[in-house]
């Protein structure tokens, strides 16, 4: 059981996804995210970070 | 939560480009009581505390600032981070039609925030200390703090 993202179109941008794992909006903070969710009334969505496929790997401690 | 809630890991792709082999992330939806819209926060056993963006502080009404600070490094970086006591709500996996588990907790308040990847970071103070949560190869599973005495009949080493 794999929730597998494809986010690679939105590299380095905050995004929000709705229940079936779309973009409804992104943004380059999670400021403007927020302005922007706010502006089109989107409620009912997870927000996170689309990383960049070729950066490093975050790892462990500090 | 009367009974477990099963996760699936998620994979952002993170590395995708490097390595066939995804990289799985245990994150689960988290808001401030009330809000509509979540933040994927990564589930991590070893984090002493759980760590908040300004972002989530943002949304978060019911946040108290406490007296104390910690100096955390986090991202390669330092940081001498105020501790609030702030109250979170965790929501269901999709499609459970479940009301959110809410409770209060503390967190470390990060800023600037050094992590790509979410705004939120779940700990053992906050997050472990509340819920019983076992990882399997499949997925995992986010129940009742009490629930680990009960299936085990008491503390570690007992």
């Amino acid at each position: 059981m794999i929730r597998t993202l494809h986010l690679e179109a939105w590299a380095g941008l905050w995004v929000a996804l709705d229940h079936d794992d779309r973009v409804v909006a992104s943004a380059p903070t999670v400021k403007d995210l927020m302005a922007t969710l706010d502006g089109h009334g989107i409620e009912d969505v997870e927000i996170m970070h689309a990383p960049d496929p070729n950066e490093a790997i975050p790892y462990g401690l500090g | 939560m009367a009974d477990a809630w099963l996760y699936n890991y998620t994979d952002f792709g993170e590395g995708r480009d490097q390595s066939s082999r995804p990289v799985l992330r245990a994150t689960v939806p988290v808001s401030a009581p009330g809000s509509r819209r979540s933040f994927s926060a990564i589930i991590d056993t070893g984090g002493p505390i759980n760590l908040v963006s300004n972002a989530f502080i943002e949304t978060a009404t019911a946040a108290v600032p406490t007296d104390e600070r910690l100096i955390l490094r986090l991202g390669g970086r330092r940081f001498d981070a105020p501790v609030a006591t702030i109250a979170f709500a965790l929501h269901p996996p999709v499609p459970r039609p479940a009301a959110p588990r809410l409770w209060t907790g503390l967190a470390a308040v990060i800023d600037p925030w050094p992590h790509e990847g979410t705004a939120v970071i779940f700990g053992q103070t906050g997050f472990l200390d509340q819920f019983t949560v076992t990882f399997g190869p499949q997925g995992f599973a986010v129940e009742d703090g009490s629930t680990f005495a009960a299936r085990f009949s008491g503390a570690p080493g007992s």
